[in-house]
């Protein structure tokens, strides 16, 4: 299980990293896509939109059902990822990189996130399913 | 040596009827009539414009009879069904389907009706509504039931506009949030959506229902419904259902009864006693009509009487020493099918329950979780750490994870292509969403103690599996493994 140093992940399995200043990609985690399955559809969230933490913002749809994506932050969403939507594949084999789903702008501060680093989340996924 | 169901055999090929075709074969023989065209007084002319008349003949296979029966014979031997193996599709309640409601569903009389026949010559059909009401209203404790909902989702969203018009004109009140719990039917969130409600989910505690100090969490004024299923789908009795439903009503909240596992009360319950006040309930499940492959199906809505105003028309009435249908009610929701409904289902599940009878048909469903526990119980000493609930008592169907499965490296989807070769249809896998890799098992009350023992020795056998075997099952079926996410990307409808 891949899980990517220096991102910050939510229970909901979604993960945030910094690009610059106030913009971070966002995506879900290796360890969300291999409990989903081979991922085959994904409705993107739409561009300029604001997101309250929580709220959902798209779906991945796997051969074994349809799960909700998150917003792990406050945010508006800067642009996505539309290779997803002829390749939502790339989910599977690459969800920290060419598979991130949004760029997004964080609508609150930084230092007040409420998300785990990466040693925490691996900490929390390992207490799953016991 | 223990014998399954499922051997290696001749599997048939069959191609399309129309590449079987051949230009003047037919099945049947009809002799000349003795006058050609220009006999006849009318001509198709004389009565159709002539832009929509066909110009050439139209493209129908000339096969044979036996060319037919084989062809369909062929494709129906292909597929697996409950009148050919086990059929433990947990939350679907795959009972058999007794011959004696297929011969009432056949009398010649009844099925060449006209739904637009005068209710004078249809009285005895009208009557079988009527008491059929009477029926479901016995076996409830409610008030009044609906026969129109033609499946279990059309209930359930005629169940939620109901409450949708109770809420806009009895109270004048706007509610527009419907509780529905982690452990209900897939369809309740959709089926209240589509009725112009906000499904908000309701989680379940850790023994597998709804704990009243969950549920007051998400109470206020915005609230329109609970809708619970009961038993819920991990086939656990929600047995705080008359606490939550004094909570519900004290909010102004009404509880809606997802009906879909009603094979697990059928009349041992008072639903109306546990403060449900609204139900649906299907007939294709519980009532033993023939299911699957999208119906047809039959999801009747039963109210007490503060909602009966609410319901679809018509209705049977009986006026006179007539039976009737009427469209009177005050405050109708209006017409949710053609007609009064799916009269052939509904006609079949009547025959299932007056063939059983009211003393017996409570039977059916101590045998539905008497045999659901059996198989709950003998798969706990295999599946020791894959009972989510091993100190509970399930009702109908009981549910598994995949932890001791993945010790062997074998997924749930693997299991269930397994199961296959063995001749036994899958349980429902992967849901409830909540089961890490479910296993939901409904054996129902028509199974034998050798069916299950054989189904369950099969269960223990693959759970030591090659992972090897287990990647290519299914291999004695007509189609081998399908490339999911190939089905899924780029379907081949034809």
């Amino acid at each position: 299980m891949k899980i990517q140093k220096g991102s910050y992940f939510a229970k909901t399995h979604e993960w945030i990293s910094q690009e610059r200043d106030n913009l971070y990609i966002m995506g879900i985690s290796d360890f969300a896509q291999s409990e989903l399955g081979d991922i085959v559809y994904i409705v993107l969230p739409g561009i300029e939109k604001t997101y309250k933490k929580g709220e959902k913002i798209g779906e991945v749809e796997s051969v074994k059902s349809v799960s909700e994506i998150y917003a792990p932050v406050d945010l508006k969403i800067a642009g996505v990822n539309l290779n997803l939507n002829e390749t939502p594949e790339l989910i599977n084999s690459d969800p920290y990189t060419s598979g991130y789903i949004a760029k997004i702008e964080l609508l609150g501060a930084a230092d007040t996130l409420d998300l785990m680093d990466a040693d925490s989340y691996e900490a929390f996924i390992s207490t799953i399913h016991d | 040596m223990k014998s399954f169901p499922g051997v290696s055999g001749l599997v048939f090929n069959e191609e399309l009827l129309s590449t079987q075709s051949s230009r003047g074969v037919s099945g049947i023989s009809v002799p000349d009539a003795g006058f050609d065209d220009k006999h006849k007084k009318k001509k198709a002319e004389d009565y159709i414009g002539e832009k929509f008349i066909r110009k050439n003949d139209p493209e129908l296979p000339e096969v044979s009879e036996p060319a037919v029966v084989r062809h369909f014979t062929r494709l129906s031997q292909w597929n697996i069904c409950v009148d050919s193996a086990f059929y433990p599709l947990g939350s679907c309640t795959m009972k058999y389907n007794p011959k004696i409601n297929e011969a009432a569903g056949s009398f010649d009389n009844i099925k060449n009706t006209h739904p637009l026949t005068p209710v004078k010559l249809t009285q005895p059909l009208l009557k079988i509504l009527y008491d059929f009401d009477k029926i479901l209203c016995a076996l409830t404790g409610l008030d009044n039931f609906t026969l129109i909902p033609q499946a279990g989702a059309a209930g359930e969203f005629t169940g939620m506009k109901i409450i949708g018009k109770y809420f806009d004109i009895k109270k004048n009140e706007k509610r527009d949030k419907v509780l529905i719990p982690d452990s209900s039917h897939g369809t309740n969130p959709a089926s209240s959506r589509i009725a112009g409600f906000i499904p908000v989910e309701v989680k379940t505690s850790g023994r597998g229902y709804i704990e009243p100090e969950e549920l007051k969490k998400h109470l206020d004024g915005s609230v329109a419904a609970l809708m619970i299923t009961n038993p819920n789908t991990f086939g656990i009795f929600e047995k705080n259902i008359k606490e939550l439903s004094e909570l519900l009503h004290d909010n102004g909240s009404l509880l809606y009864m997802d009906g879909a596992n009603f094979n697990a009360f059928i009349g041992n319950c008072g639903i109306s006693g546990m403060g449900v006040d609204i139900i649906h309930l299907n007939l294709h499940k519980t009532f033993s009509t023939p299911h699957g492959g999208g119906g047809p199906g039959s999801g009747p809505v039963g109210v007490k009487k503060f909602l009966s105003k609410f319901l679809p028309v018509p209705y049977v009435k009986k006026e006179n020493g007539l039976y009737v249908l009427k469209e009177d009610k005050e405050h109708t929701i209006g017409k949710i099918a053609s007609f009064y409904g799916n009269f052939a289902v509904i006609l079949k599940a009547y025959t299932y329950i007056l063939s059983i009878g009211r003393q017996d048909i409570s039977k059916v469903s101590e045998i539905a979780i008497l045999n659901a526990n059996y198989i709950k119980k003998r798969l706990q000493t295999a599946y020791k750490g894959s009972d989510p609930f091993p100190d509970e008592l399930c009702m109908h169907e009981c549910v598994f994870n995949d932890k001791e499965l993945q010790l062997n490296g074998i997924s749930t989807l693997e299991l269930a292509k397994l199961l296959i070769d063995y001749g036994f249809h899958p349980p429902t896998v992967y849901f409830p969403k909540n089961i890490h890799g479910a296993i939901m098992i409904e054996p129902t009350e028509t199974e034998s103690l050798d069916t299950m023992d054989n189904f369950i020795s099969v269960m223990v056998k693959i759970k030591t599996a090659s992972k090897n075997s287990a990647i290519k099952a299914p291999k004695k079926t007509k189609v081998g493994r399908v490339n999911e996410v190939l089905a899924n990307k780029k379907p081949v409808f034809r």
